[in-house]
């Protein structure tokens, strides 16, 4: 899912959405959760959650898609 | 009422009696500056707004008070929203106001821009006379002078009702790659018969780059005077008092959030905050004890956030619930047993 931390309108992200084409579920108002319960220094910024419930990774900044998709194997095992 | 002498007597009356007559219930006096008037009464106003920008819209009331300050008066206010918190993150702001110059922001206004900027161009239009508007379209986020012909009538009840409307077609607002122009402007200002700005509405739609019809953006700002009186000495004492005590402890806390200026601000907060408990403004009272609480708990954590985050690693991620593009609220635990990326991301 992808959570916008940045306060921007709801116009504004649908056209983001559309112009990227993006594919997630897209949340907002999401900057009191980014930047207090999950320490948000760069956006963007993607956590990665195991199946059960647990951070197991973070990603901070703009990565390439090889190095998310470590990330993302990594949370799978 | 004609605007002809409307635009007479906003020039002639003096900018104090400007502001009493956004604060005042009953008309103004017909000769403002007589001796008997006060030119600095103290008094309160309730303000209802609401604003929008595209699909965002945000509603709340505004308490302002008007008290007396060197040289002039003080305007203190405290919005609150309609889900009980404070638009803009500080429960109480406040700007000085003397004689003819600019009011000066002392506690940056919680409220959002909008109506900070409401408030100074109805503040401002006492000072420029009536001429390029009282909006000058700034209430509607706009840093520009924008020229509005102007229609007045008049109603059964005796009530102003002055419609501005852009002069001349589009205006261009910014250029460059991302252009910005404004293709319809608006606004509508209700005044009783002695003057008295009762209620206004701004509206304007922004088209970008080259878009011939406003998919975009639309903005507006509507605000309502519910109630206004003056109010009595013992009131304004007690509400000058509340603002002496909170205004330097809000002032720390809105400088830094290092554990330093926390604690000192949590100093002088406790040395007085039994004798504002109640009062005019015990509410905001009770509010900055809980800022106070919080940002104490968040200065207590490294500064870094990347450090903060290391300590996040393979424990629960912590739940929350967010409302989705779509309006629906999603929660974090809605997807247990799931593994997740999850991208916070935004535009700047």
């Amino acid at each position: 899912m992808a959570i916008n931390a940045d306060n921007d309108g709801r116009t504004r992200i649908r056209e983001f959405v559309q112009e990227n084409e993006l594919q997630q579920r897209m949340l907002i108002r999401g900057d009191g959760v980014g930047f207090q319960q999950y320490h948000l220094k760069r956006l963007p910024t993607v956590y990665f959650i195991d199946r059960k419930g647990n951070v197991v990774g973070r990603d901070a900044g703009y990565q390439s898609y090889e190095q998310l998709e470590k990330s993302l194997q990594k949370a799978l095992k | 009422m004609t605007f002809e002498r409307l635009k007479t007597h906003l020039s002639t009356v003096l900018l104090a009696s400007l502001l009493l007559s956004l604060l005042q219930p009953t008309s103004l006096p017909a000769q403002a500056g007589s001796d008997e008037d006060d030119p600095n009464p103290s008094a309160k106003a309730v303000w209802k707004v609401e604003r929008s920008r595209g699909e965002e819209v945000l509603e709340f009331e505004v308490t302002i008070f008007q008290i007396p300050a060197p040289g002039g008066n003080r305007w203190v206010w405290r919005a609150t929203a309609s889900n009980g918190t404070y638009p803009g993150g500080f429960p109480i702001g406040s700007m000085l106001i003397r004689g003819s110059s600019k009011p000066r922001p002392e506690l940056f206004d919680p409220l959002s821009p909008a109506v900070m900027e409401m408030l100074l161009s109805v503040h401002g239009a006492g000072s420029e006379g009536a001429g390029l508007g009282w909006a000058a379209g700034t209430p509607v986020g706009l840093r520009r002078q924008i020229s509005v012909e102007r229609i007045e009538a008049v109603d059964d009840d005796g009530q102003l009702i002055l419609t501005g409307q852009l002069a001349g077609g589009q205006i261009q607002i910014r250029g460059g790659a991302r252009a910005l122009r404004l293709s319809a402007f608006k606004e509508t200002l209700y005044l009783n018969a002695g003057g008295s700005l009762k209620r206004a509405e701004w509206a304007a739609t922004l088209l970008r780059g080259d878009e011939e019809n406003a998919t975009s953006e639309e903005r507006s700002l509507r605000v309502e005077r519910l109630e206004a009186g003056l109010i009595e000495e013992e009131e304004s004492q007690q509400v000058e008092a509340a603002y002496e005590f909170l205004a330097p402890v809000v002032r720390v806390l809105r400088k830094g959030m290092s554990l330093a200026a926390v604690e000192m601000a949590e100093k002088m907060f406790q040395k007085g905050q039994k004798d504002h408990k109640k009062g005019p403004l015990a509410e905001v009272v009770d509010e900055v004890a809980y800022l106070l609480k919080s940002s104490k708990k968040i200065a207590s954590q490294p500064l870094d956030p990347d450090v903060r985050a290391k300590k996040m690693m393979g424990k629960p991620a912590p739940d929350f619930s967010l409302e989705g593009l779509d309006g629906k609220m999603v929660n974090l635990s809605d997807f247990k047993g799931k593994t997740l990326m999850v991208a916070f991301w935004g535009y700047s």
